[in-house]
């Protein structure tokens, strides 16, 4: 590890998308147990509300995730999204059914109305939970890109080189690694979701909903687990060809030291073995915190302790996510067409000046957003039920 | 043109006209209803608390589709234009950024302050959310006006060479948001919405008078959108003018366009009318305006000064860059711009009227009518803005950097729209069109029909909740 602007970068990007998946993480679990949770249409107000005046505010986080990897990262933004154009695109859709969902649902009275947008926020919530996770998956595995100045092009960057009608079907064909990993890491992260909704379901509302949340989750923690170590023993074997080691040093841009300790890890046949264990300690201890913090959700989620639960699936998530970035540093997409036409956080980096600038306005203004998030958080979170909405609807004055 | 090309243009014009639809009302409203509540928290009238309770329910069942746009609008820049985003990155992502960071976090979290914390949260915190969130709403305005300004005028950067291919870089980042063509949009666009948001509780308010429901609440509401519509109407002509201006000296292609101007003149004149057969290079139908030299006046402060013809520019720069169109398609910038212009001199007549009908307003039969009818006009001069700022500055999708007269100082900065777009398939993007035209559809109309359903309703009362 060095710890100069590209690193504390990649550190940044990381912590902003585990804040999306913190804040907006539980409101998508809350969507996708909507229509389990709650039945009738009460339970479902209730089930909403407990969102409600948060929601939105969490979804920031995905467009300030998306905004700091085009400013950190340029090369990375641009390829990744061209790449993954349709996974995105229905990601996308999603995200705008559930927002369009929670602000539709109640403001008609026709059943049908309702039904409609009942179903569209638990599609929604899963499609966009199961397909970050598909994207990460096939990230960690290698997607088939290309770097074009190496062929002598000026500007097109980084560009996906298997050009199927729909580069789509790739990421999930379950007949490649990296289409089955994908899919893996995508039921993981539903599963994860889920138990985070869970977390959040205990912590705000009581009754009827919180009593089926917690059932749920006590059958949802072992699958998780189960698929948390199946994926981390999958990953353990992923390995990338080194085809040419010379390009790889000139256009990777690693500074000379990380790259020798890479090339001494590349065996004869000009393979990477263990490409994402490089620092095998830092590693077990994360994913051990990650496996520990799972362990006192459980137990939290049994003693139905919502705010404990919250902090134990945060933390399985923080963990885990680390674990994540420091397996695959410095390569931010590796590519499966040989290391060589990766892309790194130094060679798909923004200038020193760009990156100086952000680094400055994150840090001002990151500790702000999280202290008055936190502030709104604890505005709000007190505890809403059935009887506690039936009772606002009725004795609604102005 | 590219297939690829072609749809990706359509799609993103698309997401701009549909988050446009929601983005203004945005910025607007959410300054009317924060002061809507200071009304009600400095005074102690109850009506100027369900005033805001009732412009604050319409503005949140608008708000989610601006988020949901918007998000859209963000990452298709990486989706469909991934040359263009790795090539200005290092300075076009740094606002976006900020923009989430600065202004999005503040405006959706004290929103749901604001919407849900009715007697929930101390009145002092409430209008501070209230405010809060307008003053985020608008500062995400301010940013992303700053990248844009960026790709017309692409101040503070410089070209080279990376380890995945030519990009620009920053150089100096206060050149790049204190960018002159940056700020004056951002006014621009902010006063627009202020317009736009005057004229939606003003028309809203109208239907209510017509019918006599609630007449002393939508009076009210009518005289606070005509007095801050008034205000905003005036500053957004006077903006409108310097932004103008800024055009002339920075894009002398647009200015050709948006003026219907083929030949270079000294002390020219504005054309009130025109229509331009662009084969030929010049204008078929010419209505000028009776004042010699006013539109180099307003261009170059100077009733003598020299305006550039699209001729003349066509041959400079092909000179520098090649061959190839470098004239926008004169007839629609030309006529975008003027309607909207002429929309603009009509708002302001609008809030005058209304002021000056105010006393018995309820019974301003004509007045109320046109106001009511007037709604979709600001959409469409919005609408037209846009379109006069992104179609006038083809064939670039990075306008070269010029110096202040007009003269390119940095060729190599510029980027062709056709370079910039993803290398995809067409099957791809013709998917995404068409979902994504389809979804926004749908979504519109269930927004307009959810907007129309509480706007006509009345102030009743609710509970906020979802």
């Amino acid at each position: 590890m060095h710890f100069d602007l590209q690193t504390i970068w990649a550190i940044l990007v990381t912590i902003l998308i585990a804040g999306y998946i913190v804040t907006d993480g539980f409101d998508l679990g809350v969507g996708i147990l909507h229509l389990f949770v709650a039945k009738t249409d009460i339970e479902r107000r209730v089930n909403i509300n407990a969102i409600g005046p948060v929601w939105d505010g969490n979804e920031v986080w995905f467009i300030t995730a998306g905004g700091a990897a085009f400013a950190a990262f340029p090369e990375l933004y641009a390829a990744l999204f061209s790449s993954l154009y349709i996974a995105l695109f229905v990601v996308l859709l999603a995200l705008i059914y559930r927002a369009v969902s929670f602000e539709f649902r109640s403001k008609e009275e026709s059943e049908g109305w309702r039904k409609f947008w009942d179903q569209s926020i638990f599609w929604s919530s899963f499609v966009v939970a199961l397909l970050i996770g598909v994207a990460i998956g096939n990230i960690l595995a290698g997607l088939p890109i290309k770097n074009m100045a190496i062929e002598g092009n000026e500007l097109l960057g980084f560009v996906y080189a298997e050009k199927f009608p729909i580069s789509f079907i790739n990421l999930v064909n379950p007949f490649t690694f990296h289409g089955l990993f994908g899919i893996l890491v995508g039921i993981a992260t539903v599963l994860f979701i889920i138990m985070h909704g869970v977390s959040w379901l205990l912590w705000k509302t009581e009754g009827s909903i919180a009593e089926r949340a917690r059932n749920i989750g006590l059958k949802v923690w072992l699958p998780f687990v189960i698929m948390y170590v199946v994926c981390t023993g999958l990953a353990y074997t992923i390995s990338f060809k080194v085809e040419n080691p010379e390009l790889a040093q000139k256009y990777l841009q690693l500074p000379p030291d990380m790259f020798k300790q890479i090339a001494s890890m590349i065996d004869s046949n000009g393979v990477l073995h263990h490409a994402l264990f490089r620092f095998p300690v830092i590693e077990l201890v994360l994913i051990v915190l990650a496996a520990l913090s799972a362990v006192g959700w459980l137990l939290a989620v049994k003693a139905v302790n919502g705010a404990k639960a919250f902090l134990f699936s945060t933390l399985t998530f923080l963990f885990a996510g680390f674990a994540v970035m420091f397996g695959a540093y410095p390569l931010a997409v590796p590519s499966s067409l040989g290391l060589e036409h990766s892309i790194t956080i130094y060679n798909g980096a923004s200038s020193h000046l760009t990156l100086t600038v952000m680094l400055v306005a994150a840090l001002i203004f990151t500790p702000i957003v999280i202290a008055y998030q936190a502030w709104v958080y604890k505005m709000f979170l007190f505890k809403i039920s059935p009887e506690s909405i039936k009772r606002e609807l009725e004795g609604a004055e102005y | 043109m590219d297939f690829v090309l072609l749809v990706s243009r359509l799609q993103f014009a698309m997401t701009a006209f549909f988050h446009f639809i929601f983005v203004p009302l945005t910025l607007g409203l959410s300054t009317l209803s924060a002061l809507m509540l200071t009304l009600h928290y400095a005074t102690g009238k109850e009506i100027y608390r369900d005033m805001a309770k009732f412009w604050s329910k319409l503005f949140a069942i608008n708000f989610a589709l601006g988020v949901a746009t918007g998000l859209v609008h963000e990452f298709e820049f990486g989706m469909n234009w991934s040359v263009y985003s790795r090539f200005v990155g290092d300075i076009f992502g740094a606002p976006l950024a900020i923009e989430g960071l600065l202004a999005f976090f503040m405006e959706s979290t004290f929103m749901g302050v604001f919407l849900f914390g009715w007697d929930r949260v101390p009145k002092a915190v409430h209008l501070l959310a209230a405010w809060l969130s307008s003053i985020g709403s608008n500062l995400s305005a301010l940013w992303i006006l700053v990248a844009n300004g960026w790709m017309q005028h692409p101040t503070g950067a410089e070209v080279e060479m990376a380890a995945a291919g030519k990009r620009a870089v920053m150089t100096d980042w206060w050149a790049v948001v204190f960018n002159p063509v940056a700020d004056v949009k951002f006014w621009h666009t902010a006063t627009a919405g202020m317009v736009l948001s005057a004229i939606f509780v003003l028309s809203v308010s109208a239907y209510h008078l017509l019918k006599k429901q609630n007449v002393e609440f939508f009076k009210k509401s009518a005289y606070i959108a005509l007095i801050f519509g008034l205000i905003a109407s005036v500053g957004e002509v006077i903006i409108g003018d310097i932004h103008a201006h800024e055009v002339a000296k920075t894009q002398p292609t647009k200015l050709a366009a948006m003026e219907a101007l083929w030949e270079t003149k000294e002390g020219a004149s504005i054309l009130l009318a025109a229509w331009a057969d662009e084969k030929a290079q010049k204008n078929v139908v010419e209505i000028p305006l009776p004042i010699p030299g006013l539109l180099s006046f307003l261009a170059t402060h100077d009733f003598n000064g020299k305006l550039l013809g699209a001729k003349e520019l066509q041959k400079m720069f092909e000179a520098k860059f090649g061959p190839g169109n470098y004239i926008p398609p004169v007839n629609f910038v030309f006529w975008a711009f003027h309607i909207m212009v002429y929309l603009g001199f009509f708002f302001v007549l609008l809030f005058i009227w209304g002021l000056m009908k105010y006393k018995d307003l309820e019974n301003a039969n004509g007045f109320l009518k046109v106001a009511l009818y007037s709604l979709p006009l600001p959409y469409i001069a919005c609408w037209l803005g846009w379109a006069t700022a992104e179609v006038g500055r083809q064939p670039w999708i990075v306008y070269p950097l010029t110096d202040d007269y007009g003269k390119i100082l940095m060729p190599e900065i510029g980027l062709k729209t056709a370079q910039a777009v993803s290398p995809l398939t067409n099957v791809e993007v013709i998917i995404t069109y068409i979902l994504f035209a389809l979804t926004f559809t749908g979504l519109a109309i269930a927004d307009f029909y959810l907007l129309a359903k509480f706007a006509t309703k009345g102030p009743e009362k609710e509970a906020e909740l979802y």
